[in-house]
């Protein structure tokens, strides 16, 4: 159960998608999942071995390491990507529901075509609309939930070179070096300015589907 | 054999499974299998390598470690996952068996046998009704075993969910009492949080389900009190025309999501 697997259960999904929504999945899988799995691992692979800090003292690197990274940037994008993307099954289920609503109509001896019923693309309209646009709204909640909090864990988005630390059992203030903080920074921003896009990209579709919903209440 | 192959044949229960069981399934294999795999399974990866005990003494960094970690989490999440997906097979086998049954009617040239061809039997979703109602409730009732008896292991083992920074260890050969210094203390805090939160929702998810097997039951069988002056061909006849239709309309769903696909 890996990302190819997640890629697998949204691609099912994608079928119902605006093409804004299309287009969000393939920056999500591309430059955001395949940067995480194919580079940034390897950058941040080495981080606690490599974390150094100039002192013998046993046990001060370690505590200094838990201090200045709670949580690794790694695990923060892999969460943040796994809730981004979790939205997107209420509307699978909204799908499947009304699927299976159609099936038991037409047990009911209702006439509804049977291959119309298997190919039938649903379009976004009535409640399906309202769980597409609260899916969107989900998925910009997390992203500046997730955003934020990284902001918040890290002060800002650039790794420091160098961090003092003076937590127990360190003697007095110790001074830390961080593994590749170049490297990091710039996959930090990269990921950041992706996640930017991904938000603008939700925002125009959200934008999108209440405009389509106006225009449509205008006609009638 | 790995999670993947889990995945595959928990799939094929997931047809027969109610709504409920089906976002029980989506819950277990993203926010559980796949968070175990892609994330946590990091975070624990140097956890013996980097435990640091203060002392030069060979050998007391191994027993401590031994002393406080008698199971990794990881490993105890990945039992947890294993035997919580399991009685679902419990549903297979007996599904299993009845097609068997139904295959072995079709064969003797059984009259009554409503299947046009061994193509539908294969095909067919079954109800859950009668012993196949029992059985997927068991399964439930396991499943919720199971949660609560590895969220107690949990508890007991590590005293509490959080994990200490220092761990003060005077087992033999270490000298008097040696501070040892866990890898990661606060990340794992953290991961252990979720896997319990999203282990107690899947209890939360197993107890709905069973409550709402209970009262589909109690339900039905009130109506048949009621009903129990129609004639037996008729209810033959509906569940002919419900099969026929599921097997025509069944592949409509199949491609919609993996939770909701054979």
């Amino acid at each position: 159960m890996d990302w190819g697997t997640l890629q697998a259960v949204l691609g099912g999904v994608n079928k119902h998608s605006t093409s804004i929504g299309k287009i969000w999945l393939t920056v999500l899988f591309i430059f955001r999942i395949m940067i995480l799995v194919v580079a940034a691992e390897r950058v941040w692979g080495d981080e606690q071995q490599d974390f150094v800090c100039n002192t013998l003292q046993p046990g001060c690197r370690n505590v200094c390491y838990d201090h200045f990274f709670p949580i690794s940037h790694i695990r923060l994008w892999a969460l943040q990507l796994i809730f981004v993307s979790t939205p997107a099954l209420l509307v699978a289920m909204h799908v499947a529901y009304t699927r299976h609503e159609k099936k038991r109509r037409f047990r009911n001896g209702e006439k509804i075509d049977i291959e119309e019923l298997k190919n039938a693309k649903i379009h976004i309209r009535g409640p399906l609309w309202w769980t597409y646009t609260s899916s969107i709204f989900f998925r910009i909640v997390f992203e500046a939930v997730f955003m934020y909090v990284f902001y918040y864990m890290y002060d800002g988005y650039q790794m420091p070179r160098l961090v003092k630390c003076d937590a127990w059992p360190c003697p007095n203030t110790v001074d830390c070096f961080v593994s590749r903080p170049t490297e990091k920074t710039t996959f930090t921003i990269f990921m950041l300015a992706v996640s930017g896009i991904c938000m603008m990209l939700n925002l125009a579709e959200l934008c999108y589907l209440v405009i389509k919903i106006c225009m449509k209440e205008s006609k009638k």
